[in-house]
């Protein structure tokens, strides 16, 4: 057996997954020596420092050579250093809003933010994995991590429903996934992405001897089941319905974890695995399952949400609303040329999608992924700052009803939210609206007339529920004996580093655009 | 002495040379030579925007917490530094070798300008964000910082006691800032943008004291007025537009044959109007070099028809008619003329240093300003010409007749604005642009003096404006009497004061030119005006008459009226000083360049001369306005001007200090209807209100029940918010919470989607 030569060259992408790591561990070991009455603040404290350190080597590499690592099993490209990025932004911020409300519940300890770091580590290896194996195991990483988040608080039935009903359902979905890597495998016999393409397109071409094609069955089949694993994860319509339930019953916190980071890093993944592979077989195929997940889910998520009185779960619906767009985006990355037999409410002919209008699509989806990642958790923070432990069990704590009034009890909180709200529903200048004219601008240079206008109507209508939280924080009293929010300064700077990103960025989205601008944002062989 | 034989040697006014005439020269030679190079000069000309901007913001969002005092230190400091800047500018100006680079054509001498890159662009059509100042903006700038300044100081005193005093001086900051856009802007979109502003600030500042509803009315008034306006401003704007495009595909080389290398000048032009966009003064200035008249094969002459694009079929010539009617018609807005002068007299609901510095000195000039600065265009059109110069007239006519019987002091002064602006309008019709812009320096003294004047009997009169309570003043304030008394005598025109001086070059100016196509318009526009002339005597001397001569009247407010304070007295003072002393523009005195107009010429129209040098050129070239040159200084026009000022001022003196008094004030009845239907403003307000204001009540009303209230809100709002919610409401069934069945949902949609894809490339 050879020990295969590394140099550091190839451990540079990792660096940020072993910086959290290790701080995950220390944090572990380091619970075991406190007391129960112990103060646990450096905990959060410690797990941003994690989170900033991997968050600049991550932006290092931005500007390196894009290239293949780990003899191929890993690749270091600037779209998935960019997702290291976004991850350890969502992480730092998820982990801030965690200390005040886990001393608020008691529930504070070592190990919570361990298995937030993990779950990060296992979010920045998917976006760089690059083989089917590596790619499940990171997957499991980040989805054991997040179950047992899920689980963390064990008052009430909500949180292990939750934690239930995910986990059942994220077994499922990862089997199916695991099946669909197996079929693959079994009609190329390997499992590295960049291999797979060439062999897919000899196995897709084989023929038996009636003429027919032997493997296409088993091809699409692999194809299909890899994707409804993804769709589970980016809880695309109709792979969304765990996702109410999950982030309702989820502590707080680890719900914008989940809202930003998991989201994010399932979609880079997947954008590398059927970037990879669409190619070789018959590229109208992931171009219409795209385009109907994005049509259903942009649909679906927003007209779900309008009903919504209770925010935390109307957020949820939210987040399925937006991956939709993503979904949009992914969707026009497949857009074939002039001669393709569909287009899905496409109005004008698919013109083909070029070198540079991909990356354009890139630069859309990484830039929506970071504003929605910002804005998101902003927005749950603002939940994590309102809620009170009392009336979990009775589910109510998240009723609109708890906003009103909010705008002149806490004139500050209340300006973050609108700002949340705001950029949820794309209004300038906030980095939502920014993120949905990069997305759609691509999205209709790509040819998808028609889909954009679907998606434009959607969101039209999910103005609507977000700015029914506006108006229950600025134009309703406060009930009678509304109770003062206690105030925590780990909570608050979270709140203030979200707003004024969201409104930053959207205001001078330039050193961001600038970042994505380029030609080699995802790395081919 | 220095020698310093011409003022304006550059090459491009090479055929321009005046002679030097003793000390004044010498000093104005001293200031010829630039203190900043013309770069530095031009890009940084935004600091004088951005200083009253700033001004803006901090009083407006920190003068509660500032204080008074600090508030007032930051308002008038900010625009005390805008004038300072300014006079920097006016240094650089003077310096024949400060050029602005132009991107259309051969650079401009005499100004400085800077483009500070893409402003916003849609496929080829681009607008470039660019700031110039030539001797006409640098005027303008003068006139809005100087006077500015000195009405900020002089609010300080008369706002003192107000509590809106910090929402007071960001309005009037902002409007400074917004005014200094319109005069620095280099393109029609950007001085729209300060178009806009001081419209913007104009209805804030009207409608200071909202609480009071008549004056928020009339702060909408002004507003909606202006809209129409604005809305020919737009449609011309957009013309432009599509005739420079079409002018441009069109255009052979031969069109710009009068420069050495036509071939040159035509790509340069087409380059500049690819890089920069067709909205630039620069670009107009090269469109109407380029143009000329009479039926010429070889070129695109204003007789051609356009070949391409939306007005295709229509000659130049029409459509450069079009633009400058549609131009009149936001001028008239903005300037108050004829037919939507109606909102100007509402206007004076606002505090009294609005009045003077929006309403007098500045905004209300932006019509004019507009026309001076696009008079190489006008100059192509004789019939806009007419037209210009014919609604001047007549509105400067029909105010005036309006002021005649007004008794509340600010409405008399609102009307004479509304005459002295038509003046101005006159001279802009008549191709004396340079007489235009004298009135407009003068006016802004003497009209900011007055108006500053009734805003501090005013204040010492516990807010009685009516003159008929008032009376006697002449005793009980002397100062502002005395500076009343100064600047009446330079709107009547009164020797040798500035407001003769500036009137009577826009009189003269009529009687010797005359438009080629329109022989008698110019002729009767002068007889208006000499009409004009001898009513503003009239009304102004009447004002003056019953407000500060006499006794005091019976029914005032208190029984005496104090003087105001220091600051109010000093801008007062200052002001009437500056009626006094703007003269020396006026009085023609400088050896008139060599050419046909052999005679003498004012300081101000020296001093304009390279910015209305292309106006002039194109004229000598389409000879569409003819000027009879005269020799020697126009004793004969003077002195009958004089005579009727004279006239006017006795007639008045005579009736309200011995005929009226005599007869115990009671009124003559032979004269009572006229009187009527002057002090009624001739019934134009009730007129539009039936014929206009009423038809479109009536119809916004049914488009309100009908279109709006069913169709609109109940089916189109209403209905698809309810049918959306009706639907998430439906899909909310689905989501059960049991896991067995979310699972189900995922194995079917697999299921669907197989057996979809192997259907489909079966």
């Amino acid at each position: 057996m050879t020990i295969p030569e590394f140099t550091m060259a190839d451990f540079w992408p990792v660096i940020p997954a072993g910086i959290l790591t290790a701080a995950a561990i220390v944090l572990m070991i380091s619970e075991v020596f406190l007391g129960a009455a112990a103060s646990r603040t450096y905990q959060s404290l410690l797990s941003v420092l994690a989170c900033v350190l991997a968050g600049a080597v991550a932006l290092m590499n931005m500007t390196d050579t894009p290239r293949a690592v780990l003899q191929g099993y890993a690749v270091m490209d600037p779209f998935s250093s960019f997702l290291t990025l976004v991850v350890c932004v969502g992480t730092g911020l998820a982990a801030l809003l965690a200390a005040g409300f886990l001393q608020h519940r008691n529930a504070e300890r070592g190990e919570f933010y361990a298995l937030m770091l993990f779950a990060a580590a296992g979010m920045t290896l998917l976006g760089l994995s690059n083989e089917f194996i590596t790619l499940f195991v990171n997957l499991e990483v980040l989805s054991v991590a997040t179950y047992a988040l899920t689980a963390w608080l064990r008052r009430g039935s909500r949180p292990s429903e939750g934690a239930f009903k995910y986990f059942i359902l994220g077994a499922f979905a990862a089997a199916l996934m695991l099946y669909g890597a197996a079929l693959l495998y079994g009609a190329t016999g390997t499992t590295h992405l960049t291999d797979m393409a060439a062999k897919l397109r000899a196995a897709l071409a084989e023929t038996d001897a009636s003429g027919g094609h032997p493997k296409q069955m088993l091809i699409y089949a692999g194809f299909l089941l890899v994707g409804a694993g993804f769709a589970f994860k980016v809880a695309a319509v109709p792979f969304h319905m765990w996702t109410p339930d999950v982030y309702e019953g989820a502590p707080t916190p680890v719900t914008a974890l989940m809202s930003a980071g998991v989201k994010a890093a399932a979609f880079v993944a997947l954008v590398r695995v059927f970037m990879a592979l669409g190619p070789a077989v018959d590229p109208q195929l992931p171009f219409i399952a795209f385009s109907v997940l994005a049509l259903l889910t942009m649909v679906v998520g927003n007209l779900l949400a309008l009903p919504q009185r209770n925010v935390k779960r109307m957020l949820a619906y939210s987040s399925i609303a937006h991956a939709g767009y993503l979904l949009l985006g992914v969707a026009a990355l497949f857009a074939v040329g002039k001669d393709a037999k569909v287009g899905v409410l496409s109005s004008t002919p698919l013109v083909g999608i070029s070198g540079s209008m991909q990356s354009d699509v890139y630069q859309g989806i990484l830039f929506y992924l970071l504003g929605y990642t910002v804005t998101a958790i902003g927005a749950f923070g603002t939940i994590v700052a309102l809620e009170r432990r009392e009336d979990e069990t009775k589910g109510n704590a998240w009723d609109l009803d708890r906003f009103a009034g909010l705008g002149s009890r806490k004139p500050g909180w209340a300006l973050a939210m609108t700002v949340f709200m705001l950029s949820l529903g794309g209004v300038p200048p906030t980095v939502g609206f920014i993120g949905k004219v990069l997305l759609f601008r691509a999205a209709v240079d790509a040819g998808l007339l028609g889909l954009s206008i679907v998606g434009m109507l959607a969101s039209a209508a999910g103005v609507y529920y977000y700015l029914r939280v506006v108006v229950y924080m600025y134009m309703r009293p406060a009930p009678e004996g509304a109770l003062v929010p206690e105030r925590r300064w780990t909570t608050e700077l979270a709140l203030v580093a979200t707003a004024a990103g969201t409104v930053l960025f959207g205001v001078l989205p330039g050193p961001i655009t600038a970042l994505l601008q380029r030609t080699d944002m995802l790395f081919h062989r | 002495m220095i020698d310093c034989s011409s003022f304006y040697p550059s090459t491009s006014l090479a055929d321009f040379h005046a002679q030097g005439h003793g000390w004044a020269d010498t000093l104005v030679c001293r200031l010829q030579t630039a203190p900043l190079p013309s770069d530095a000069a031009g890009s940084h000309l935004w600091m004088i925007i951005a200083l009253p901007l700033l001004g803006a913001f901090i009083c407006g969002v920190f003068g509660k917490t500032l204080g008074r005092a600090n508030t007032y230190l930051v308002a008038c400091g900010s625009v005390a530094g805008s004038f300072l800047l300014s006079l920097i500018i006016l240094w650089c100006v003077n310096d024949y070798r400060t050029v602005a680079p132009n991107t259309y054509g051969e650079a401009f001498h005499y100004a400085v300008g800077w483009d500070y890159g893409v402003w916003f662009s849609a496929g080829n059509f681009r607008v470039d964000f660019g700031l110039m100042a030539d001797h006409l903006s640098t005027s303008m700038l003068l006139v809005i910082t100087g006077i500015g300044f000195l009405i900020h100081l002089y609010s300080t005193e008369y706002m003192a006691h107000d509590d809106g005093y910090w929402r007071f001086f960001a309005y009037l900051n902002l409007f400074v800032a917004a005014m200094l856009t319109l005069v620095l802007g280099d393109s029609l979109v950007l001085l729209f943008v300060g178009w806009e502003g001081v419209g913007m600030c104009s209805y804030l500042l009207i409608g200071f004291w909202y609480e009071d509803p008549q004056k928020a009315f009339a702060g909408r008034k002004a507003f909606i007025t202006n809209r129409i306006g604005d809305f020919g401003f737009l449609l011309a704007s957009f013309l432009t537009v599509a005739t420079l495009t079409a002018f441009i595909a069109q255009a052979p080389n031969d069109n710009f044959s009068s420069s050495r290398d036509a071939a040159g000048a035509a790509s340069k032009f087409k380059q500049g109007l690819f890089t920069r966009g067709p909205l630039s003064f620069a670009a107009l200035e090269s469109f109407a070099q380029a143009m000329p008249s009479g039926t010429d094969p070889s070129r695109v002459t204003l007789e051609s028809e356009i070949a391409t694009g939306p007005l295709k079929g229509h000659t130049y010539g029409h459509i450069l008619t079009a633009i400058l009617l549609l131009f009149l018609l936001g001028a008239a807005g903005k300037s108050a003329q004829i037919p939507l002068y109606v909102w100007l007299p509402d206007a004076m609901a606002g505090p009294t240093p609005v009045s003077a510095l929006i309403h007098a000195a500045t905004m209300v000039t932006a019509g004019v300003y507009l026309f001076c600065r696009m008079s190489y265009l006008v100059v192509l059109s004789p019939f806009a010409m007419a037209v210009i110069a014919v609604i001047g007239g007549l509105t400067a006519l029909f105010a005036a007749l309006i002021a005649f019987s007004q008794e509340d002091m600010k409405k008399v002064l609102a009307y004479s604005t509304v005459s002295q602006l038509g003046f101005m309008f006159m001279a802009v019709g008549s191709g004396m642009f340079w007489a235009a812009f004298l009135h407009v320096v003068t006016h802004a003294f003497f009209k900011a003096c007055l108006f500053l004047g009734a805003g501090s009997v005013m204040h010492g009169n516990a807010d009685e404006g009516n003159i008929r309570k008032l009376g006697g003043l002449k005793r009980e304030m002397k100062f502002t009497w005395l500076t009343f008394a100064i600047a009446t005598c330079a709107i009547t025109g009164v020797v040798p004061l500035s407001g003769f001086f500036s009137k009577d070059s826009i009189l003269h100016g009529l009687h010797t030119n005359h438009l080629e196509q329109y022989p008698a318009v110019l002729h009767f526009v002068w007889f208006l005006g000499l009409a004009t002339a001898a009513c503003t005597a009239f009304y102004m001397t009447r004002l003056y008459v019953l407000a500060f001569e006499g006794e005091r009247a019976k029914d005032a407010r208190v029984p005496h009226a104090h003087e105001s304070g220091p600051a109010i007295r000093l801008v007062l003072g200052l002001l009437a000083f500056g009626s006094v002393a703007a003269v020396a523009w006026g009085v023609p005195f400088m050896d008139h360049p060599s050419g046909h107009e052999a005679g003498v010429q004012a300081p101000m129209e020296n001093y304009l001369w390279p910015v209305f040098n292309t106006a002039r050129q194109i004229n000598d070239r389409t000879a569409f306005v003819r000027s009879e040159g005269e020799h020697g200084l126009p004793w004969g026009a003077w002195g009958m001007a004089w005579g009727i000022a004279l006239v006017g001022t006795a007639l008045a003196f005579f009736l309200y200090r011995s005929f009226f008094p005599a007869r115990g004030n009671k009124p003559v009845p032979a004269l009572e209807p006229f009187r009527k239907l002057s002090f009624h403003k001739f019934y134009v307000d009730e007129l539009y209100d039936l014929i206009l204001i009423r038809p479109i009540k009536f119809i916004s009303f049914i488009f309100y029940r009908v279109i709006d209230a069913v169709v609109i809100d109940t089916i189109g709002v209403r209905g698809t918010a309810w049918l959306t919610t009706r639907f998430g409401a439906m899909l909310r069934y689905a989501q059960s919470g049991d896991a067995q069945s979310y699972a189900a949902v995922m194995a079917v949609a697999l299921v669907a989607g197989i057996v979809l894809a192997l259907w489909g490339s079966m």
